[in-house]
């Protein structure tokens, strides 16, 4: 980590992102999903901040209240000191330009009808409209070459690359403007076990040369561990646990991030032979009626009626932040 | 005798691009009540074999070679015979259960269907045998959730009734392809779980498609790793896992982050892309990509040697260092 220019570069203040879902039926009441309910959370400079959770935990949801893609029902999102929220037009167009996305799938993300030149240019005729022609050329091919791409493919269409091959055009078109920080949401789920090895490293050296932060959001939990220095696991619309890697992953606290870890299988064999399997029962309570109190005490082996009442608060433990009543207790 | 032999099978699909190559000679064989990984990436053709197994190609597609199951010769049947075989003997689950189970039918009539069909049994009793069923796999209240439709239930309940669908024959082998992909970690566990207790219970042979390397690890004997539509290496775990003779093998062991150690490194990498299947290189599959290519992996397919009891691998180079 590298706080040496001082303070965090984002700052997210109590932040929630609610969804209107239409009632099931014709006369059916609207109600309201809570997807984020109150994240706070800091991001440094140069720091990579890994956020893990199971389908409908929020994550998504996260990310594109940050961008202001989603309407905030409350809180603040602050970079390098000023507010992102509450901004509207042009003055929301000039500050997103230091925050740039790169999504799971990397076709499905990608113009079918530009060439890679194009697409990679795109935000450079969006936000540098004064650059010439030869300029942004060369521009887009040295960002080419430096995701490893090769300038000479600048006239190829999307349909023409792998999966892998259009994961670097979309991280070509996220670095082009020289933003100060990154969200990747599953940026290598799609991809191969052998492919995703070098978009991870890709955005490993890219973050250490230009001294990017990410946001790097994905369900693969050993990929978050090894991209990371910090990792913050939410579960429900709410943060249960957030601190150092390893850390966090060698000594859970919170029993969710526990079930979570136990649940995820280890490619050797001799550990995971006779390892126990299941760590948590049950499927994912509806985020439309989630539990009373703490959300995870439908599933969880420490739950008692205190549980049920009152919802645990994030405070600070054995170096890391954690929102349960029970973490004195030994898991089972 | 072994449950399944499978011998130079081989896949074609006509396209408007040409012809793809899609299985290339893969054989193996399997043991009552064994587990199975087929491991591969993407286009590997570990499901299109599996597919080809069963009967289930698309109609572009050709397969050549032999398939038997308990000595009898099963590939290319005709339909009539595979449906006495197939759903009964052998039966298959897929990665995404919504769109295998029949959204317009209750669960009930998909299950009883099956056992009027294969056994005989009166509506009466292929229900009962069908509650059995969903009890077995663990299904919560299966007595009030029979006559509900497939989407009324969760990704991983919907798994679990397709298990029981799979199961209801009783068969001697299930091929689940990508059965936890689409799931949750938490569920996925749950899954697996039930699959090893699957093959405690009922003695139920299991081949087990994956790209996941844990997946394997956990819930299986012996593994088969395939790259281009051609076997690389099969073997036990611990001669998978921990002895690799194949440089693929290795490569792909190296490549995957491990939740058990400290991030922040720089991963090993297999430089490149996994070759098309329009036109595979007239040599190894993998040589274009492998650090110990030699000339004439790229002109020469290896042939596969065959180390100890079983362990087996198609690669030129006889010593890795």
């Amino acid at each position: 980590m590298n706080d040496a220019a001082g303070g965090a570069l984002l700052e997210v203040r109590d932040l929630s992102v609610h969804f209107r879902v239409p009632g099931a039926s014709m006369l059916g009441r609207t109600r309201i999903l809570e997807a984020v309910s109150s994240v706070s959370f800091e991001l440094g400079r140069g720091e990579t901040l890994g956020v893990v959770g199971e389908s409908g935990c929020g994550k998504s949801s996260l990310a594109r209240g940050i961008l202001g893609l989603v309407p905030v029902a409350s809180g603040q999102v602050a970079l390098d000191g000023r507010p992102l929220t509450g901004l509207g037009g042009d003055a929301l167009r000039q500050r997103r330009r230091e925050v740039q996305m790169i999504f799971q799938d990397p076709l499905a993300s990608l113009n079918p009808r530009m060439t890679v030149g194009e697409i990679i240019a795109e935000p450079l005729r969006v936000f540098e409209p004064g650059l010439d022609r030869p300029d942004r050329r060369g521009r887009v091919e040295a960002m080419m070459e430096r995701v490893g791409l090769g300038a000479s493919l600048i006239n190829r269409y999307p349909h023409e690359f792998s999966g892998g091959q259009c994961q670097r055009i979309g991280i070509a078109r996220a670095l082009i403007l020289h933003p100060s920080l990154i969200i990747c949401d599953e940026p290598v789920s799609a991809l191969d076990v052998s492919v995703q090895a070098q978009i991870v490293n890709l955005l490993m050296d890219i973050q250490q040369e230009l001294g990017l932060s990410l946001l790097f959001i994905a369900h693969d939990l050993s990929v978050v561990r090894h991209i990371s220095h910090r990792v913050m696991v939410m579960y429900l619309g709410r943060v249960v646990e957030i601190g150092d890697s390893d850390r966090v992953c060698d000594q859970p606290l919170h029993p969710y991030t526990r079930a979570l870890i136990d649940a995820v299988p280890v490619p050797d064999p001799a550990i995971q032979q006779g390892a126990p399997h299941v760590a948590i029962v049950g499927d994912l309570p509806s985020p439309l009626d989630p539990p009373s109190g703490c959300a995870f005490r439908t599933r969880c082996p420490l739950a008692d009626a205190r549980c049920a009442q009152e919802r645990p608060v994030l405070r600070e433990q054995a170096g890391r932040v954690v929102a349960c009543h029970h973490t004195d207790r030994p898991l089972p | 005798m072994p449950l399944l032999e499978v011998d130079q099978l081989v896949v074609r699909f006509d396209t408007p691009d040409g012809e793809v190559e899609a299985v290339n000679g893969i054989s193996f064989s399997l043991e009552p009540s064994e587990v199975l990984a087929i491991v591969g990436e993407s286009g590997s053709g570990k499901s299109q074999s599996m597919l080809a197994i069963m009967g289930l190609l698309a109609a572009n597609g050709r397969c050549s070679g032999s398939v038997r199951y308990r000595s009898e010769e099963i590939l290319n049947l005709p339909t009539a015979q595979l449906n006495e075989f197939r759903g009964d003997r052998i039966s298959m689950i897929f990665q995404d259960p919504m769109t295998s189970l029949n959204p317009y039918l209750t669960i009930a009539k998909q299950m009883v269907e099956v056992l009027v069909l294969h056994k005989g049994m009166s509506e009466a009793e292929a229900r009962r045998t069908a509650l059995e069923m969903l009890d077995a796999v663990h299904i919560p209240d299966a007595r009030g959730r029979i006559d509900r439709y497939p989407h009324e239930f969760s990704g991983g309940m919907r798994q679990r009734v397709m298990i029981a669908i799979a199961l209801l024959c009783r068969p001697d082998l299930l091929i689940a392809d990508e059965p936890t992909t689409a799931l949750d970690v938490t569920v996925q566990a749950q899954i697996l779980e039930l699959l090893s207790e699957i093959r405690r219970e009922f003695g139920t042979a299991i081949i087990l498609i994956t790209h996941d390397l844990g997946v394997v690890a956990g819930s299986s004997d012996r593994a088969l790793v395939m790259y281009g539509g051609q076997l690389m290496e099969y073997g036990t775990l611990d001669e998978i896992f921990h002895h690799s003779r194949h440089p693929y093998t290795r490569g792909l062991l190296r490549s995957v982050p491990r939740l058990d150690q400290p991030g922040l490194k720089r991963l090993e990498t297999i430089p490149g892309n996994p070759p098309s299947l329009l036109a595979l290189p007239a040599g190894c599959p993998f040589a274009a990509r492998c650090e110990y290519q030699e000339p004439r992996c790229l002109s020469e397919r290896p042939a596969l040697e065959r180390f100890g009891e079983s362990h087996i691998k198609a690669c030129h180079r006889s010593m890795l260092p």
